[in-house]
């Protein structure tokens, strides 16, 4: 029922006759651009970068835009659309690992955005955490920590079970405690062999988590 | 049934305040939606909006 052929090549204006619930392009720009916010922050926690970050969700929001006659109307926007920036990420992650090295801009950028210092420097460590998470781990913690969607929405948008979110969540919070509690990121001369340290410490995480 | 490996003193108690000043998981999930939040709350930049409008005109 949800086959009428969109032949809709001009914006009738006028034609406000309420048929069928069929595909409307000014309603779904409108709940698209509502969505910018939440495309941006998403992108944010799964970049780190703000640039780069920035540059996935504005892939991510015309990607959709393209493809909005494949949106089913009345189903779920923002995971459809978290679905496509997700890809995105991955895709450009692929291409560029680490192309962009993030701790510095980070740094400034938090330093900017709050004025407690204090609560800046956790923020910070929490992102560098987050960087040192698992790709799977760290999006599912974002998707159910951060962004509010449900562990059915989170499972559908990674293209997973909702068992294995709930398994990701609980080991991205375990290795993130970890990371957190151990927390020595202000050495940078040490820096290499911290990152081997918390390689080991994240390994223990994880088996801790499994076990 | 992996189950066994958990001894049965798995209370938070039994280590609490030997590393942690405050609840750290809370404080976690505190500060991860704080990121979320903070992005979420920033102005959106002109180049999105502009770049749904540009789209508009072209697919029009």
């Amino acid at each position: 029922m949800l086959q009428e052929s969109p032949d809709m090549s001009t914006p009738n204006e006028n034609a406000v006759e309420a048929e069928i619930v069929e595909f409307n392009e000014e309603e779904f720009k409108q709940e698209l651009t509502a969505l910018i916010p939440h495309l941006r922050a998403f992108s944010r926690s799964l970049c780190g970068n703000a640039t780069l970050a920035d540059d996935v969700a504005q892939d991510a929001l015309l990607k959709a835009w393209n493809a909005r006659e494949r949106f089913i109307p009345g189903s779920n926007l923002k995971a459809w659309t978290f679905t496509i920036l997700r890809n995105q990420f991955y895709s450009i992650k692929r291409r560029s690992w680490r192309a962009t090295s993030l701790e510095p801009e980070v740094a400034e950028q938090t330093i900017i955005a709050n004025s407690d210092a204090e609560q800046s420097m956790h923020l910070n460590d929490l992102r560098r955490g987050l960087d040192m998470l698992q790709d799977d781990q760290r999006e599912a913690i974002i998707l159910i920590g951060a962004s509010g969607l449900s562990y059915e929405e989170a499972a559908e948008i990674c293209d997973c079970a909702v068992g294995t979110i709930k398994s990701r969540v609980s080991r991205a919070r375990k290795a993130l405690e970890v990371i957190m509690e151990s927390g020595n990121f202000d050495g940078d001369a040490d820096e290499v062999r911290a990152i081997d340290a918390m390689d080991a410490i994240l390994k223990e995480a994880d088996a801790i988590a499994e076990g | 049934m992996t189950q066994k490996n958990t001894p049965k003193s798995s209370k938070r108690d039994d280590l609490g305040d030997v590393f942690t000043d405050e609840d750290l998981p809370e404080k976690i999930g505190k500060n991860l939606r704080q990121i979320y939040d903070d992005v979420l709350n920033e102005p959106v930049p002109d180049d999105f909006l502009s770049l749904l409008s540009k789209a508009d005109n072209k697919s029009g």
